[in-house]
């Protein structure tokens, strides 16, 4: 064993007899056994299938192209006016640049259809 | 005192949890009880704060066993779990234990009932108290259990050359103690 210069002074000896006498050492109380490994992995296993459940109910489910196109409802005119009787004011039948503020301009589709003149129109007038 | 560690390195043994490798650990572990005893003491000077230590290093070891892979250098990692249990109960108790040593006034003869030996004693006992805990740890690695620096180094968790340091310079002021010079 390689020593330092100091440590062939013969005051070492006697350092290392008079150091001082820390007395007998205590009992130890016995300690317990550890959990047995199948315990241990029980548990691991438990809180990884725990932890995916949680993900599954905390992450929302991404959502696909599918689900976009087929879940639109298909269109339906709010109102339909009933055939024969006069245009709702709400509605506008024309162009859209000739929307007059403060009516629902409805697409051409969805123009309302507009019965024929009475047979007494000319007589009206 | 003599290396224990030339025939008590355990058994390799794949399975650190079976009852045949806790019975290992146990065995180890009551080798080296006086060693971690007095090393702990030697580090905290306290008598209840080394019995807790020594207790905590013990379920520590238990804990850390499986883990434990340095064939053949059970002292060195026995100690290094005792050192660092005792700078954690240390660590805590610092205000409790201030001005609390293992070597108090009251243990001290009087004056007159003194002889020369018992006189030289002393003064050994106070150049070593006045170490610091790193020190005093490394001197007694190194002269009363006679460890390698290496080991020192791995107990300590520094690099080598810093063990060697930590012994000279603490030799050099217990000497310098002994002898009067304080320079």
């Amino acid at each position: 064993m390689n020593k330092i210069p100091e440590e062939h002074e013969p005051w070492v000896l006697q350092l290392k007899s008079q150091w001082p006498d820390p007395g007998p050492a205590p009992r130890i109380q016995p300690v317990p056994d550890p959990a047995p490994r199948f315990l241990k992995t029980g548990w691991a296993v438990a809180a990884a299938v725990g932890l995916v459940l949680l993900a599954g109910w905390w992450i929302p489910r991404p959502v696909t192209a599918s689900a976009v196109t087929t879940d639109w409802p298909e269109f339906e005119p709010r109102r339909r006016p009933r055939i024969g009787s006069a245009p709702s004011p709400t509605f506008f039948r024309g162009d859209r640049s000739e929307e007059p503020s403060g009516h629902t301009f409805l697409p051409a589709r969805t123009r309302v259809r507009v019965s024929s003149p009475p047979n007494n129109w000319s007589t009206l007038k | 005192m003599m290396d224990l560690m030339a025939d008590t390195s355990p058994p390799e043994s794949p399975d650190f949890a079976s009852s045949e490798s806790i019975h290992t650990l146990e065995w180890l572990l009551e080798e080296h009880r006086e060693v971690c005893w007095g090393f702990l003491m030697a580090r905290m000077r306290h008598v209840e704060d080394a019995q807790d230590a020594l207790q905590e290093t013990w379920i520590r070891a238990h804990r850390a066993w499986p883990r434990y892979r340095e064939q053949g250098q059970f002292r060195a990692w026995i100690l290094r779990i005792a050192r660092r249990e005792a700078l954690r109960i240390q660590r805590k108790n610092q205000r409790r234990n201030q001005g609390t040593e293992i070597w108090d006034a009251a243990e001290t003869p009087a004056p007159d009932r003194i002889s020369e030996q018992q006189d030289e004693v002393l003064r050994m006992h106070r150049a070593i108290d006045r170490l610091s805990p790193k020190e005093r740890e490394a001197v007694w690695l190194r002269i009363v259990e006679e460890c390698t620096f290496r080991e020192i180094a791995q107990i300590q968790r520094v690099p080598e050359g810093t063990a060697v340091t930590r012994v000279r310079r603490g030799l050099v002021h217990v000497k310098n103690r002994l002898t009067g010079d304080t320079k």
